[in-house]
């Protein structure tokens, strides 16, 4: 396949569908990444983001034994993760409310819905390179802002006005 | 990064205690002079076209594999195998909207979410048979358009039913 290569960039593709998962790795190619690793599920997607470091993750959400999310919890939280701050990107049939919720509190960087489109992986690639999100680290979450909507009256970090802000 | 390995963001902003990291003070997915020339080349039109040529290329098989795991979905339908019913239709729902039969999907992860809620509870059998044989029909092209959406739809009602009477009786589901 013709086109520029990006040699030094690494991606990993964790789905459980092996159509699927050459179609992911071949759009991959096409955009001139050929450093793809491949995984079935979440446990063995795990084992070859602590192998390999990719720079990004596309990740499906229903997998057995480990699911997407399980995953994302496990490389945003696990001290053996290379990196937890790696975009993780989730390509998902499932458009249910509470599932997409869980995901985002699970972590997951972008959503694209199947079936997919060139623009719609392009796309969330693209945004993951061009505006990296800031991340939150709570008690009860860490990963990327879930705050999209941008206020023009926002003025700072904090978001309410008895809101405690502490720059260290 | 740490002594694990790990990497660990610089400057922190504590807001009502949660700690707001911004995107300079963790690693990158690429130098921002690479990343331009990145997205320059993902926005070529010759990207874009030998992209369109790798998911069209990919249909006949995606086809092929979905006809595969609906011809196993109608075994275990016949043998009321629910793990297998299960597994087939998940393989259906993750890939029938990409080979081009959203609506296929769509049943399928009907099917999907009615056997996980019986959570090892009886099966009706009409509905899991109502399913495999509407996905049969789209994926053969019989039914297509609004027909199968309305038949979508009549299914997910029926889930909602089933699953509404098995909870009322006190059954799992």
């Amino acid at each position: 396949m013709s086109g520029k290569q990006f040699d030094y960039l690494k991606a990993l593709v964790v789905e459980d569908n092996p159509h699927m998962r050459e179609l992911l790795r071949t759009l991959l190619n096409a955009l001139g990444i050929k450093k793809v690793a491949e995984a079935a599920d979440g446990t063995e997607g795990f084992k070859e983001l602590c192998a390999t470091a990719p720079d990004f993750v596309l990740t499906d959400l229903s997998m057995k034994p480990m699911d997407g999310i399980e995953f994302t919890r496990l490389v945003r939280a696990s001290e053996d993760a290379p990196n937890p701050y790696v975009p993780i990107v989730m390509v998902t049939g499932h458009t249910e409310r509470n599932r997409i919720e869980a995901a985002r509190d699970a972590g997951v960087t972008e959503i694209i819905a199947k079936p997919i489109t060139v623009q719609g992986l392009f796309s969330r690639v693209a945004e993951i390179v061009e505006r990296p999100r800031p991340f939150v680290r709570a008690e009860q979450f860490f990963g990327p802002d879930r705050r999209r909507r941008i206020k023009r009256e926002f003025k700072g970090p904090w978001k309410r006005f008895d809101d405690e802000v502490e720059i260290r | 990064m740490n002594a694990a390995g790990q990497v660990k963001a610089q400057g922190k902003v504590l807001v009502n205690g949660a700690e707001m990291i911004s995107s300079e003070s963790y690693p990158a997915v690429m130098p921002k002079a690479e990343a331009a020339k990145f997205i320059a080349n993902l926005k070529s039109d010759d990207t874009a076209k030998r992209s369109e040529q790798v998911i069209a290329s990919s249909r006949d098989t995606m086809r092929a594999a979905l006809e595969g795991y609906v011809k196993t979905l109608g075994a275990a339908s016949q043998a009321l195998d629910l793990d297998e019913l299960f597994a087939q239709a998940h393989e259906i729902r993750g890939l029938a909207a990409t080979a081009g039969f959203d609506v296929a999907g769509k049943m399928a992860n009907g099917l999907c979410l009615y056997i996980d809620a019986l959570d090892g509870g009886a099966a009706d059998r009409a509905t899991i048979r109502l399913h495999v044989e509407a996905i049969e029909r789209v994926v053969s092209g019989e039914d297509a358009g609004a027909i199968a959406n309305v038949v979508a739809e009549e299914l997910t009602a029926l889930v909602i039913r089933k699953l509404g009477e098995a909870k009322a009786l006190g059954l799992p589901g």
